[in-house]
Order: C-alpha cells, then structure tokens, then sequence
C-alpha cells in the first residue's frame, strides 16, 4: 500500500494504523502453527512527496527532494525511523520531453550498529555526526547513471560513506540538534553538487482530515453539501517528520537544449525468489519499481485509486494508458455535487484533440505551453520545471512553500486561464485553509525545516 | 501472604468475567455503531472529531463510521472499515469484529459488488473465518481484473497456502513479488520457506520484512519481531529467539506472540514459576487461546491439575466464542483436544472435516495425532505422507511422526524423527515433554537434561 497524498488521507488511515493481520484469532491450540501474516504497507519505500525548483540562494544549481516514511511520529524511540538498507531511492530526470530518463540520482543506504546488545539508539549524548555514543549510524552512497545518447549508460559513483543526519530524539540526547547534527548532514560531494540525507520536518501541509471526510473544506462548510460552520483549516501534517533525501546539482550538468527538466522519484526493491533450490540462500536479482510520484496528489487527479498499484510499477512511458482519467477526473464531477452552486467544467479545448479535460492534461501530463512544455513532449506524468524561470511555483516544479493543495482543487475546478468562465469566485477561492507549513523553512540548502524533537520540547 | 489463596480462588472468576465483560462491551459498541451507520442524521457528525492521521486502530474504526454514518453511499469507506474491523478482530482477538466486518461487507457489495476492493475485503473476512475456498475464489477474481492488485495477491496467496495448494501459492507469491516486493512478500516467503523445511531462508526473508516495517505501527513490528523469535526457536537459538521476543515486547509490551514466546523461553530456561504468573496475568487481561493453552501445560506440569483444568477451560470457552462469530476452528479444536481429552468418535470426526477442510501439513498432523490418540496406528501413519509432503522442519510435527512410527513398529524411522526434535527444540511441547522423554529413553535418543523442564 502505498501513501501518495491521496492514500494518506483515506486508504492509508488503514496504512498508518499499524496494521497487521496476523492470521485470524482461531489459533486455540496449536502454537506451533502459524498463518500467513497479512501485512499490507511499506512505509519505508513509501514516496510522499517530490519537490524540483532552483534553488533561491543559487540560482546555477537546480534542488531535487524527496520525502518518504509518512507520518513520522518524533517521538519513534526506540526504534527511530530510518530508510530501508534494501531499498534503491532514486531521482529519474528527462531533460527532453521525450518521458524516458536521461538521468538518475540512486541513494542506497546502510545501516551501522556499533553495540548489537542493546535496544538503545544512543548510550550518551550525541553532538556530532560521528559521535561514538550513535549507536545507529546510517550512510548512503548517491550513484548518477546517465542514459544519454541511448547507448549503455554510463554510471559514476559520486559519493560514499556519506553520513545520515540522526533522529532528533530530544534534547538531552541531541542537544543543539541543527547545529551539531541537522546543518552537518550537508555534504558537498564535487562538481558543484550538494547532498543531504536524514529526518526533516514534513514540508507538506494540508487539512487531510477535512478533504478525505467527505470533500470537506473547513472555510467553504457552510456551502457543503452537509453544512457546517465555517471554520480555519487544521494542518494534519503538523509536528510530523518524513525522511528526506535532497540534491543539488547544477543546471549545466542536467539541463541540455531544452531548459524544462521532467522529474520524478521512485523507490525499487530486489527481486527475490521464493523458494530456493538449495534452500538457505536469499536469492535476489535486479531491482523492482514499488512507488512512483511526480505530482502531488496524483491519485486524485492522475490516477484513480483503484490503479496505484498499476501505477507505482510504470514507466511514464507508459503513461498514455492513464489519460482517459485525466480527461474526466473523478474530483472534477464530485465538486458540484459536494458543494452545490460550484459548477466546473467538462470539456475544455486546450489543443490536444482529445477531448475532456485538456486543461488537466496540460497540467500534469505535457506542461504548460509558454511556462513548462518541452518543446517536443510526449504526455507523460511528471513534475516540470523550467529551469530558466528564476521564482518557479507549482506546476512549474514544485517550491517547499507551495500550498499545492488549493493549486490543484482551483484546477479541478476550472479556475485557471484555460477557463476563464470558471475562473472567478468560488472556484478561484476554493481550498483547505492550510496556506502554510507549521515550521519556516531554511535559506539555504536543503531548506527543509529541521525534525521535530522526540522530547517535544520545541512544540 | 494470605492473599495468595484467596487470588488463586477467585482466577476462574476472573477468566470469566473477563469473557462476559468483553462480550457485554462489543455488544454494546456494536449496537452504537447500527445505530451510527443506520442513520443519516448530519447534525451528529458536529460531535466527531476530525479525521487525523490515525494512531491506533480503534481511533481508525470511529473514523470509518462517522464517515459511513455521514456518506453511506460511500463504498470504499464501507469496504475499508470491513478491513480495519478484520484487523480489530485480529489484533484484539475479539471475534465479535467478524460480525461488525460482516454488516460492513454487506453494505459495501450492495453498492459495488464486483469492485477490486469490495472482493478483496470478502476474500480477507473469508479467510478469517477460515473459509479458505471462498477467500480464494474472490480474491482470484479480483486478481483476474487487476494482476497489480496488492491486496488481492496477499489474500490469494494465504487462502492458496491454507488449502494446501502449495505450488499454487508459490506461484502467486512468485508473480506478487515479481511486482510489489516489500514487507507483505517478504513475510509470506518466510512463511513458505519455514513449510519447506528452509529455515535459514525463512529467517533470511523475515529479517527483511522486519527492517521493511521499520516505519510501520509497533504492532506491526512486534508481529515480526515474535515470528522471528519462533523461528530461532525452530532453528535452536533459544538466545536468538528470547531477544527477539524482548524486541518485540520492548515496542508492543502485551503483544500475544511474543508473550507466549518469552514464556517459553523462561519456561524453557527451567524458571516455569515464572513462566506461569506471566501467563496468568496475561490471560486475565487478554485472553488468548496460545497462552492459555501454555498455561494449563505449564500448570499441568508443575502438578497444578485443578488449574492446569480451569486454564483449559478458557481455552475451550475461546473456541466456542470464536465457533460462535463464525470462524471455522476445527483444525486447532482437533490439534488441542488430542492432548487434552479422551478420545472419542466426535473427535475424529472433527479431524477428518478439518484435513477434508484444509489439507494442509497441519492438517494432516492433526489428523494423524488424533487417529494416534484414538488408537487407529494404520491410519495415523498413512496421514504421515501428507504431514511430511513439503519437509517442514516443525518439531511438534516431527515428534507426531516419531510416537506414531514407533506404535507401528518403526523404531529407525520413529528416532530419526525424534532426533531432529532433539536437535532443534525439544521444548517444543510442554504438554508432551513427559511422553516424549519417555520415548526417547526408549529408543535410545538422548534427552537433554541440563536445563529445562521436567530435569
């Protein structure tokens, strides 16, 4: 199960239980005999957001993020969260518009425990990345494969060894956490490339309990169809951490003719085997894609819930086979049924001849013509950011501080300059009431907000 | 110091209000959330919190029925509550969840009846039942319109392996992890390698799932964490599997798994006092079929027979209620009564429906035992074939084969089965400790006596 922004709020309420089936309750007697435990999440190898903008403070260099591990409590001791050892996380770019990679970013990581015999994260306080008293040390290598030119691609290892910031458990274990641990996560790894890799604060911020309950929009309930009084949107994202990884590369190291770079992420786990031969042995092989995210939202927009799991296995290769539920969204026709009054539109004419909603498809499978289209671009799903735009914003890549949340319910709605019909009040005021993230974000590299502590001294 | 016997006096009681307490409890619950789901009243949902991320199952089902309360045209909020409702059953072993599960199937097939999700949340209520045959079919159907359903492939595979369809299973489970590998598959290869007899590969993929849940709830993790441990405990690393089971008690401190497990061990370990008073005051907060069972062996052991009785009793009331909400326990009824009642005709019977029902290794084993108990050697040992099909390295199955072998006159064939007990638990049973070390002096196999039970 995965927990694209969609999956959070409604399936993956089921997800962020902690839910396990450990065979039903019936075992009366037999203890030795066990069934098949159903488990269904994956948290570690679970994309939550991607964010691709240039980076404010230099403007030579393009920031690629992505989040992953929803809902990350601080308080997670004693076994903090941390990436998966047999997971590949992987920034994949295509600088021609042509929806096959020209590049990835890999991130492996692995995991150090200096003391097996004890449960303890840490045995005393921790005041540098290499402090003895980290008794879970994690590393990462970042791997670059450029596919360019089609033929075998060439692969370059670009760092190793690099150290992964630690959790921020509290303040008497990490005391000083930004200046000691947060700020020397930051790696600069050659060739103007930048690197950091640990716990954050979740950047996302959105009124998940009200939109999954029905469409609500706290400021808009008097209008719902089941109204209620109007009131502030409440940030669900609030006091939570996600694991971050960020990179910042220059522009000329990516960008070629065309200064709009498509950029997704994904996370892959090896093949496996189940039966063995020989037996004993874990027999792995190449590298399977379990999640995919680009857009935020997707499932609301892009892909309907019921195909993610189709969906997190594709290539935007392959993304033709999800525009009929671009064309017609789902949200599009539930909004004038949940508030009564809104109209949005059906079929709007944005040139690509397929009817439906053209002005969607523009949005998230071909980008913007004059803002972030390649000039020779094949629909594929994937954020775009012109890299010649010196302030981009949401859909022109995706900034951290971006309320794409009522972005993309005003799209739905019809509220852009492809409709101006529908551009005006309501549809151009819908939104959650969630216009901001609950921490500032830094100034400079990687710009997201340091975790919140496990003590709970800085809420 | 006269506090014991009074205590001691009054656990029947407690056993059974503790049963009768959870029972008025759920009926009650049930009985708020009809009337919630029933009604369309609007102004009620003022008085629900709004949905945040959840924390804790039961906060997940208040969610899901304000949700359908307010929007009972919403068949993906009734088809997730049918799963959460399914889990609520799984991790409170309270089966009156299968009937709330239940209504909510109900309403989620009336709105969308062949709807990927709608299947796949009857396949997984199926399966809790252990109505394995339907869970198939449904989860099946489910597959054949989407082959990337995760949810669907994860029902299939259990259904598939608790049927016996063994190469069927391996085959899903091989297309499932082809396509979504991650902690659902990896603790289900576990499972399949631990049937074939590879234990260094189940242990190999179940430390994968365990680093794959890292991020996941602590129930979750537990549940890992104490599958690991009986694992080590399969593969005789009692150190292993008592760290394990600490693991998972550090996270989830009355987690059912691994508190039966960390009773072995310390039972194991010869501190059986110990043992007992954290089973007894386990079951009187939860009951729970294993550590019941564990407790009356344990007490049966230690000469308590009275307790040893009242602790089997509860057992019992369990598979009644369990049998009451509509779960199918005949296969551990069997496999329990063996050990613990005289043999009857009712009690073959009841084999012979839970091996016809699910012929799997287990239910085989339980067939044969209860033929052996009987008296019918001829028939336990023609089940044999079926219980050592797949190589299962389980002592509990291993030491069935040894006694029955032995009754048939096989006494080469009855050690080398005792001897693979010898060598990777012998405490698999405590119940059996007595006759098995009886056995082994018989048939010459050496039965460690440095620690332990019994010594």
């Amino acid at each position: 199960m995965t927990s694209k922004r969609k999956v959070r709020g409604s399936l993956a309420v089921l997800a962020l239980g902690g839910l396990v089936l450990t065979g039903p309750g019936g075992n009366v007697g037999a203890s030795s005999h066990r069934e098949a435990p159903l488990i269904s999440q994956d948290p570690v190898a679970d994309l939550t957001d991607v964010y691709a903008f240039v980076s404010p403070d230099r403007a030579d260099s393009v920031t690629l993020i992505m989040n992953a591990i929803p809902f990350e409590d601080p308080a997670g001791g004693p076994n903090f969260f941390r990436f998966g050892d047999d997971v590949l996380y992987t920034f994949n770019l295509d600088t021609n518009g042509d929806s096959n990679r020209d590049f990835e970013y890999q991130f492996r990581f692995t995991t150090k425990v200096s003391n097996p015999n004890t449960f303890l994260y840490n045995t005393n306080q921790v005041t540098s990345l290499n402090d003895p008293d980290l008794n879970v040390k994690q590393v990462y290598s970042v791997t670059e494969v450029d596919y360019r030119g089609g033929g075998y691609p060439k692969t370059r290892t670009l760092a190793q060894n690099v150290p992964v910031t630690p959790a921020n458990v509290g303040v008497r274990s990490t005391p000083d956490y930004e200046k000691n641990l947060g700020s020397a996560g930051v790696k600069d790894i050659g060739n103007g490339i930048k690197t950091f890799a640990g716990p954050r604060d979740d950047p996302f911020f959105a009124d998940l309990g009200a939109i999954f309950d029905l469409g609500g929009l706290r400021p808009f309930n008097p209008a719902h169809l089941v109204p209620l009084p109007a009131a502030p949107g409440r940030d669900d994202v609030a006091h939570k951490n996600v694991h971050t990884i960020a990179l910042q590369i220059p522009k000329s190291r990516i960008v070629g003719s065309d200064p709009v770079i498509g950029v997704y992420a994904t996370t892959s786990r090896q093949f496996i085997k189940v039966l063995s031969d020989q037996g004993g042995g874990f027999q792995i092989g190449p590298w399977i894609q379990v999640s995919r995210l680009g857009n935020p939202l997707v499932n609301e927009v892009v892909v309907p819930i019921g195909a993610k799991d189709r969906f997190n296995g594709s290539s935007p290769t392959q993304d033709k086979q999800f525009l009929p539920g671009v064309l017609k969204p789902e949200l599009g026709a539930l909004i004038p049924v949940l508030y009564p009054g809104v109209r949005t539109p059906t079929d709007v004419n944005a040139g690509l001849g397929t009817g439906g909603r053209e002005d969607l498809a523009t949005i998230f499978l071909t980008g913007i013509p004059g803002v972030n289209k390649p000039q020779n671009v094949k629909p594929a799903e994937m954020l775009r950011l012109n890299t010649s735009t010196a302030v981009s914003a949401f859909p022109n890549g995706r900034a951290l501080s971006d309320d794409v949340v009522d972005t993309e319910i005003r799209a739905v709605a019809g509220a852009t300059p492809f409709t101006p019909e529908f551009n005006k009040a309501p549809n151009n005021l819908l939104g959650d009431g969630v216009d901001a993230n609950d921490k500032p974000f830094l100034g400079t590299f990687p710009y997201v907000a340091s975790p919140w502590s496990g003590y709970g001294e800085d809420k | 110091m006269n506090e014991a016997p009074i205590k001691r006096q009054r656990r029947w009681g407690t056993h059974l209000e503790r049963l009768l307490w959870s029972l008025v409890a759920v009926t009650v619950v049930g009985i708020v959330v009809q009337r919630m789901t029933g009604s369309d009243d609007a102004s009620k949902a003022t008085s629900v919190p709004a949905a945040v991320p959840a924390k804790t199952l039961a906060q997940t089902a208040a969610e899901l029925e304000a949700k359908t309360a307010r929007d009972p045209g919403n068949a993906t909020a009734w088809q997730q509550l049918t799963q959460v409702y399914i889990q609520r059953a799984a991790q409170t072993l309270d089966p009156s969840f299968y009937g709330r599960a239940s209504v909510s199937l109900d309403r989620a097939r009336s709105l969308a009846p062949d709807d990927n999700g709608t299947l796949t949340a009857g396949g997984a209520l199926a399966a809790s039942l252990h109505h394995f045959g339907e869970a198939e079919a449904l989860a099946q159907r489910a597959v054949d319109r989407d082959r990337f359903d995760s949810g669907a492939l994860a029902v299939l595979v259990d259904a598939q392996v608790e049927q016996g369809k063994y190469d069927a299973a391996e085959e899903t489970l091989q297309s499932f992890a082809n396509t979504k590998p991650g902690a659902p598959v990896l603790s289900r290869i576990s499972y399949l390698r631990e049937l074939h007899g590879d234990v260094t590969g189940a242990r190999a993929s179940m430390e994968a799932a365990r680093q794959a849940v890292t991020g996941a709830g602590t129930f979750q993790q537990a549940t890992l964490a104490a599958y690991d441990g009986d694992l080590l405990l399969l593969s005789g690393d009692r150190a292993g599997a008592a760290k394990a089971y600490d693991a998972a008690l550090a996270v989830e401190p009355r987690h059912p798994i691994a508190t039966v497990g960390h009773a072995k061990i310390l039972a194991a370990d010869g501190k059986v006092d110990e043992a007992i008073a954290v089973l007894s005051k386990f079951v009187d907060r939860t009951p729970v079929p294993a550590a019941a069972t564990l407790l009356g062996e344990l007490q049966e052991l230690q000469g308590k027979s009275a307790d040893a009785a009242q602790s089997f009793d509860v057992v019992r009331a369990l598979a009644q209620l369990q049998a009451a909400a509509g779960v199918d326990v005949d296969l551990d009824v069997a496999l329990f009564e063996a050990d613990h009642s005289p043999p009857s005709p009712e009690l073959v019977g009841r084999a012979r429906q839970a091996a016809a029902d699910r012929p799997t290794v287990y239910g085989a084993d339980a067939l044969a035992w209860t033929l052996f108990r009987s008296g019918d050697i001829a028939g336990a040992r023609a089940e044999l074939d079926a219980s050592l099909r797949l190589g299962t390295i389980d002592p509990l199955i291993h030491y069935h084969a040894a006694a029955i072998l032995d009754a048939a006159g096989d006494a080469a064939g009855a050690k080398v089965h005792l001897q693979e007990v010898v060598d990777r638990n012998p405490w698999f049973s405590f119940a059996l400790q007595p006759e098995a070390r009886a056995l082994a002096g018989r048939l010459g196999v050496t039965w460690p006596t440095t620690s332990g039970v019994g010594s």
